[in-house]
C-alpha cells in the first residue's frame, strides 16, 4: 500500500534540522572589521563576537538564540512528523506550527540587520554595509582626535541561503498539502443540529 | 486537536520566553552584564583583553644613515599587547626639523611586519631626505651629525585599520654630514717610478664604524686634465666611529702618463694632480663622487 508523504515538507523539515546544526559553526551573516581584527558572527541561532582574538557572546543574545534554536527544532520535528503522516488528524496543526518557522526567522533576521545597520549609521555616522565592503571613519569622539579609518566587510554566508531554501521548501510543503490525496476530512464542528450516529430519525 | 493547538502556542511562548527569563534570573544581581558581558567591560578598562599593559607608542631604537641613498633607517620596537597577531601593513609620515619646521623628507615602512600576540617586534622605517633637506643640513646645521626632528602626519595601517595621528613624535636623526673630504697626507713612488702610493686621512663623523671595502679613482694632471692612471684601495680599511684613519690607495701610471711627464713636465719632481671619478664602497654602500680631491704626486 502506498503511503502519501509530503516530500516538500520532509525536505523542509530536514533542512531546518540541518540548518540548526550548521548554524553553530557557520554564521548566517558575518561582519569583519579590518582583516579580522574584529568579527561578528551573527545568526538567529548563534551569535558571537571576536575582538582582537578574544571571543565573547552577549548573554541576552545567547538567550534569544537559544529560544530560536528550541523553536526551530520544534518546528523542524513538527514538519518531519507531519510530512510522513500528512493525512492524520493532527497533521494540520503540525504543518501550521512548523512551516512558518524558517520564514519568520529569515524575515526577522534580515529586518533586524537592516534596522541595526541603519541605526549605527544614524547614531555614529559609521557605514556598516549589509553586503560588501566600505571604509568608514570612526567618530573622533571615540578616537580622541586621531582619525581612524576602518575597512568593514559584511556578507551573508551559505547557511543564510540554506535558511531561505528551508523556508521555500516549507512553503512549498504547505501548498502541496492541499494536493495530497486521501487527506482526512476536516474535523466536524460540534453543534446542536448534528445528527448523532445511531440516533432515531426525527419525527415529522 | 484544539489541545494540540494550545500546546503549540504554549511551546512557542515557552521556547522564546523561557531562555530569556532564565538569563534574567541568572543575572538578576547585575542586569548590565546581561547586555555588556564582563569581557567587554574589561576591554573598556584595558584589562584582560591585553596580554599585559596597555598600548604604548613604538619605542625608538636606532637610526642609521645611508649616505648613498640619502636615507636614514629608523628602527622602532613595538610590543603587541593583544592576544592577537597584528600585521602592520604600512606606515607613512613626514619628517620635520624640530628647530625650523622644515620638511626634511618622508618616511615609510620598509616591509609589512607581523607582530605576534604579546610579542615585541622591530618596525623598520626608512626616511628619504629631499635634496632641499640636504641643503638645509648644510646651511642650518653645518656642524651637526644629529638633529632633533619630529614625525608628523603619521598614517599607520594595522590589519587594514588606518590610523591617522595628529600627534608629533620627536626623534633624533643623523644628518648626512659633516662630511669632510679626505685629507692628503703623502705620496710615495716605488722604485720603478710607475706606481705611487697615496695616503689620505679620513675622519669618521658618525657614531658607528665605517668599513671602506673598495675605492677606485682616476688621477688627473691638474694643469692639463690628462689622465695619468688609475688608483685603487690597497686593502679594506676600518675607520672607527669618530676616529681618523689612513686610507691608502695605490696608483699605476700609464705609459701615456710617463710620456706626459717627459713631454709636459720635463725636470719636475712633483706634480699637482687630482683624484677624480671616485667610486667608494662603504659599509656595503657604493658612493660615486663627482668631486676632485687634490694630491701632490712625485714623478720620476
Amino acid at each position: 500500500m502506498r503511503r502519501d508523504v509530503n516530500w516538500f515538507g520532509l525536505a523542509g523539515g530536514a533542512a531546518i534540522i540541518c540548518l540548526i546544526f550548521v548554524s553553530f559553526f557557520v554564521p548566517w551573516w558575518q561582519l569583519v572589521v579590518g582583516d579580522g581584527l574584529v568579527k561578528a558572527n551573527v545568526s538567529p541561532l548563534y551569535t558571537d563576537f571576536n575582538f582582537v582574538g578574544y571571543w565573547f557572546t552577549v548573554p541576552l543574545l545567547w538567550a534569544l538564540n537559544l529560544g530560536s534554536v528550541l523553536s526551530m527544532a520544534a518546528g523542524g520535528v513538527a514538519m518531519l512528523i507531519y510530512s510522513i503522516y500528512p493525512g492524520k488528524s493532527f497533521s494540520n496543526n503540525l504543518l501550521g506550527f512548523g512551516y512558518k518557522k524558517p520564514l519568520i526567522s529569515l524575515l526577522l533576521f534580515v529586518a533586524i540587520l537592516v534596522v541595526l545597520t541603519q541605526t549605527i549609521q544614524a547614531l555614529f555616522s559609521l557605514t556598516v554595509p549589509l553586503v560588501g565592503s566600505a571604509t568608514s571613519v570612526l567618530p573622533e569622539t571615540m578616537t580622541y582626535g586621531t582619525i581612524v579609518r576602518v575597512l568593514i566587510s559584511a556578507n551573508f554566508q551559505w547557511p543564510f541561503y540554506l535558511a531561505a531554501t528551508a523556508a521555500g521548501l516549507c512553503i512549498a510543503g504547505k501548498f502541496y498539502h492541499k494536493k495530497i490525496p486521501n487527506l482526512s476530512p476536516p474535523e466536524p464542528v460540534a453543534s446542536s443540529a448534528t445528527v448523532k450516529e445511531g440516533a432515531p430519525p426525527a419525527q415529522e | 486537536m484544539r489541545v494540540l493547538g494550545v500546546f503549540f502556542v504554549l511551546l512557542n511562548v515557552i521556547t522564546l520566553v523561557g531562555p530569556v527569563l532564565g538569563v534574567v534570573l541568572a543575572y538578576q544581581d547585575n542586569l548590565k552584564s546581561m547586555v555588556i558581558p564582563p569581557q567587554v567591560e574589561n576591554m573598556m578598562s584595558g584589562g584582560s583583553f591585553f596580554t599585559g599593559g596597555k598600548i604604548e607608542l613604538p619605542q625608538f631604537v636606532s637610526a642609521t644613515p645611508d649616505l648613498a641613498g640619502r636615507t636614514v633607517t629608523l628602527v622602532f620596537e613595538f610590543t603587541n599587547p593583544f592576544n592577537y597577531d597584528l600585521m602592520v601593513k604600512s606606515i607613512s609620515a613626514d619628517i620635520e626639523c624640530s628647530l625650523h619646521g622644515f620638511t626634511l623628507g618622508n618616511a615609510s615602512l620598509v616591509e609589512p611586519t607581523n607582530i605576534p600576540a604579546g610579542a615585541t617586534s622591530e618596525l623598520i622605517i626608512r626616511c628619504t631626505w629631499t635634496e632641499e633637506a640636504e641643503a638645509h643640513f648644510r646651511t642650518e646645521h653645518p656642524s651637526a651629525t644629529n638633529i632633533d626632528a619630529k614625525v608628523v602626519g603619521l598614517i599607520i595601517n594595522v590589519n587594514d585599520i588606518t590610523i591617522q595621528s595628529n600627534e608629533e613624535y620627536p626623534i633624533n636623526v643623523p644628518t648626512a654630514g659633516p662630511l669632510e673630504l679626505p685629507q692628503f697626507v703623502s705620496a710615495t713612488p716605488d722604485v720603478t717610478g710607475r706606481t705611487v702610493t697615496i695616503v689620505l686621512n679620513y675622519t669618521n663623523p658618525f657614531d658607528y664604524d665605517l668599513m671602506i671595502d673598495s675605492l677606485s679613482a682616476d688621477i688627473e694632471c691638474s694643469l692639463h686634465g690628462f689622465t695619468l692612471g688609475h688608483a685603487s684601495l690597497v686593502e679594506p680599511t676600518n675607520i672607527p666611529a669618530g676616529a681618523t684613519s689612513e686610507v691608502i690607495i695605490q696608483c699605476d701610471w700609464t705609459q701615456e702618463a710617463v710620456d706626459h711627464f717627459h713631454a709636459e713636465h720635463t725636470g719636475a719632481t712633483r706634480l699637482a694632480a687630482k683624484v677624480v671619478n671616485v667610486t667608494i664602497n662603504v659599509n656595503g654602500i657604493t658612493v660615486q663622487s663627482d668631486q676632485a680631491y687634490p694630491v701632490d704626486v712625485p714623478i720620476s
